[in-house]
Formats: structure tokens, C-alpha cells, sequence
């Protein structure tokens, strides 16, 4: 039994050591809050502790299970937000917010000595906070995370193709507000 | 093989990657020397998924991982807790040798949480001089300072804004042995009205221990209605139904009976009453 309980526990560090960077990213991408990113990859690394008998190998793979769990973490994190009254109005409103930031400081950089890649990365960021919050999730879930179609099909509970259509599209949204800047 | 424009863009992207077959990867091209407005379209796409892929990841802070190790230890907890109180009574009296050992790991994974090397000592001290013959007015003076002590750590810590300091604090109640009514009264106010649920278990886990004592179930049984946390609710439930105690039936039918219950609750519940 000790040997079990062992196991168990550098199973779930393994598990914890493998995930918890590209997950906090995932939240971090989405809600552009470091604490808050930081407070969404713990609650749902205990959702994992708590749930994880739940996990069924047969019903796919435990990335798209845990990115699963994420997404419903985001999505209670967002219902909360709206209960609370002057809280900040969900993913387009964080976005807008964050899209007026990055502008800010494009402008503060423009006629600074900056890295040409860095100013790449900052009107990049620009435009993927004027997506909609589907479109960026979407893009976070296949280009970020690097998860692959029929993951994300599991994920999102669409058909690969229907999946596919959505990265073309919000690619496409993503490319116009890019380049147009 | 030609492809028009609307063809070329339901593949870009995997050509791209680089997943689409030779065929096609040489149509496309064909397709891109005429049409200008695919090729830039290519371009600027391409541009676009190198600059993505090239934005690094950043690293969270180190609290993240302490945290996560903290939950573990006390998830851990909970769980031998669990399998402890599941195992039939018959079948723990027979095997005192089992329970033992069981109850040894709950010890380690202790020392393990709260990383108290000299507690751990201490507490092992205070084992092998049961059995050896030491000097008893020794033994009762040094058992009452480490009593003392553990229930200072305990209000001390009980306050604290940090859930894992919290979890510490609850873990001292369950070190002392023969705890006085305020020490229970402390652990059953952190199980009905922590904020965390993690601190919520480990109060339940260090009352799970004194639930011999008729006042800690009588506290028990009063706590089953307010408790919505599923896994609070079945550990409570498989405590009570193995102290027998039928004051609780009541209660656990009205779990059984209240529609947001979650099945696995329900079923555990009904499985006790069976037992009762």
C-alpha cells in the first residue's frame, strides 16, 4: 500500500511537472493575468487531484481530458466574473482592455532601438486580443498549445472538420487585423 | 491535378505544416505562380504561424508548484483516510497488524506534509517508550509538553491566510491524543466553515480519528446536513455508518433524498444505510 501511495505521488508530480507550464500558458493566453492564470492552473490541477478517477483512456487521450477540465475552468472563472458587480465583463471585455494596453506600448516603443521580433510578438498579441474569445481559444488550443485536430474535436465535442474550418477562419480573422496595423 | 482558389484555402494551413502529400503540395504551387492574391494570402500566413510558434512560453511563480504539492500531500491524506474507513470492521480487528502499518503511513505522510522532522522524532520517541519501560513520570512530562506544544501550533496557525499554513494547523489536532473540547471545537468550525475545501478535509481527517468520542459525533452528525462538497459528504457519510451511529440516518436520507446530490454521493449513501 505504501508503495502504491508512492507511486501515486510522483504519478500526479509527473503529471503536474509535464502540464502545468503549457496550462498556465493556456489561461495566460486567454485572460492575459499572470495571478489570475496562476489562480486558474491551481483550481483545475485540484479539479485533476479530485477527479482524477474519472479519467477514461477508452474516451481519449488525458490531454484533451485535461484541457477539457481547463476550458470548464475558465468558463466557471467567467460566470463568477459576471456575478460580481464592476468585475471585468468576460474574455472580450479582458481583451479590449489588454488590446488598449498592448497599443499603449506599441506606441511608447515605436521610435525606441527595439528588437524587430519583439514588436512582432507585441502587434501579435495586439491582434489576437481583438478576436472574439472563441476564435483566440481556438487559436490557443491548435497554433499555442500545439494540440492536434482531432484532439481539439474531443475537446470542443465538434467534428475534426468543423474544427478545421474554425482555425482557417479565425487565422484568416487574425491575419487582417495583423497585417492591417 | 489543378486547384482553384477556393481549394487552395481549405489546405493552406496543412500545406503550411507541411502536412499535405506531394500532389497536392506541387498543385498548390502550380496555383500560387498564377494567382497573386493566394500567394500573398500564403505569405502573410506564413509570417504570421512562424511569429506564433516563436513566442515562448512563460514560467508561472514557484508558489504554483508548492501549492500543488501541498494539495497532493493532503489529497493523499484524504485518500488513505478513505480506504481506512472503508475496510470492514471485522476485517481490520482480525488484522491489527494491516491497520498498523495503515496507520503508520497516515504518520509518514504527516511528517511528509508538514515536513516537522522533530515532531516525527518525537512522535516516534513517544512509540517505542510505550513499549519500553522508561521512566513514567518522564514519559507523562514530556508527552504533556508535546501537547502543549501541538495545540499552540494549532491556534496559532488555525488563522492564517494561507490554506496549506491552515492544513498544518489542523494536522497538530490530529497528533494530540486525548484533545479537550476546544480542540474540537476548533477542528469542527474549520470542517463547517473553511473557505477551502482542502482545509475542510483535513479538519474532517483529524476528527475522523477522535470519532470515538460521543461529543465528536454528536458534532459530526450536525455538520452532515451543511456540508455540499461530494467528497466531504461521502467521508462523513462511510464514518458515520461505521461508528453506527443511527443518529445519522436521518440526515444521510435526506442527502439520498435532495436532488443535487451527485449520484456517487448517493450511492454511497445508500450503501451505508444498508450497513446501519
Amino acid at each position: 500500500m505504501l508503495q502504491v501511495r508512492e507511486g501515486r505521488l510522483s504519478e500526479l508530480t509527473e503529471l503536474f511537472e509535464r502540464y502545468h507550464v503549457p496550462l498556465y500558458n493556456f489561461f495566460l493566453r486567454l485572460t492575459l493575468d499572470k495571478a489570475l492564470s496562476e489562480d486558474l492552473t491551481q483550481n483545475l490541477f485540484y479539479r485533476v487531484l479530485r477527479y482524477r478517477q474519472s479519467f477514461e483512456p477508452a474516451s481519449g487521450s488525458f490531454r484533451s481530458w485535461v484541457y477539457r477540465m481547463a476550458r470548464n475552468v475558465y468558463a466557471d472563472h467567467l460566470r463568477q466574473e459576471q456575478k460580481v458587480p464592476g468585475g471585468m465583463k468576460g474574455g472580450s471585455g479582458a481583451a479590449e482592455g489588454m488590446s488598449g494596453g498592448a497599443d499603449e506600448k506599441m506606441d511608447r516603443v515605436a521610435g525606441e532601438d527595439v528588437p524587430y521580433s519583439e514588436e512582432q510578438f507585441e502587434r501579435l498579441d495586439a491582434a489576437m486580443a481583438k478576436l472574439t474569445p472563441d476564435q483566440r481559444e481556438i487559436l490557443v488550443l491548435s497554433r499555442y498549445q500545439g494540440l492536434k485536430y482531432d484532439e481539439i474535436s474531443k475537446i470542443k465535442d465538434l467534428s475534426v472538420a468543423a474544427i478545421k474550418v474554425q482555425v482557417y477562419r479565425a487565422l484568416r480573422q487574425l491575419r487582417t487585423l495583423y497585417f492591417k496595423q | 491535378m489543378t486547384m482553384n482558389c477556393n481549394e487552395v484555402q481549405a489546405v493552406m494551413i496543412d500545406y503550411l505544416d507541411r502536412a499535405v502529400g506531394a500532389e497536392t503540395g506541387a498543385a498548390i504551387r502550380a496555383h500560387l505562380i498564377d494567382c497573386e492574391q493566394c500567394r500573398k494570402e500564403v505569405e502573410e500566413m506564413r509570417e504570421l504561424l512562424v511569429t506564433m510558434a516563436d513566442q515562448e512560453m512563460r514560467q508561472p511563480g514557484a508558489a504554483l508548484r508548492d501549492n500543488f504539492q501541498v494539495m497532493l500531500q493532503s489529497e493523499l491524506n484524504m485518500e488513505t483516510a478513505d480506504d481506512l474507513l472503508r475496510q470492514p470492521r471485522d476485517a481490520r480487528d482480525e488484522k491489527t497488524g494491516v491497520v498498523g502499518k495503515a496507520g503508520w503511513m497516515a504518520a509518514a505522510a504527516c511528517i511528509l506534509l508538514f515536513g516537522g522532522i522533530w515532531i516525527g522524532s518525537m512522535l516516534g520517541n513517544r512509540k517505542v517508550s510505550n513499549v519500553a519501560s522508561i521512566v513514567p513520570e518522564q514519559l507523562g512530562a514530556m508527552q504533556k509538553e508535546i501537547k502543549e506544544m501541538k495545540e499552540a501550533m494549532l491556534y496559532s496557525l488555525i488563522d492564517n491566510e494561507s490554506a496549506s499554513q491552515r492544513i498544518k494547523a489542523v494536522g497538530y489536532a490530529e497528533e494530540i491524543s486525548n484533545p479537550d473540547q476546544k480542540v474540537i471545537q476548533v477542528l469542527v468550525s474549520t470542517l463547517n466553515h473553511d473557505k477551502n475545501v482542502n482545509v475542510r478535509l483535513a479538519a474532517l481527517y483529524s476528527l475522523a480519528t477522535f470519532a470515538d468520542s460521543r461529543p465528536v459525533r454528536d458534532s459530526l452528525v450536525l455538520s452532515l446536513p451543511k456540508q455540499t462538497e461530494p467528497l466531504i459528504q461521502v467521508m462523513l457519510i462511510n464514518l458515520l455508518a461505521e461508528k453506527k451511529d443511527n443518529r445519522a440516518i436521518a440526515p444521510i436520507r435526506d442527502i439520498m433524498t435532495n436532488k443535487n446530490t451527485l449520484p456517487a454521493v448517493k450511492d454511497a449513501a445508500q450503501r451505508s444505510l444498508k450497513t446501519m
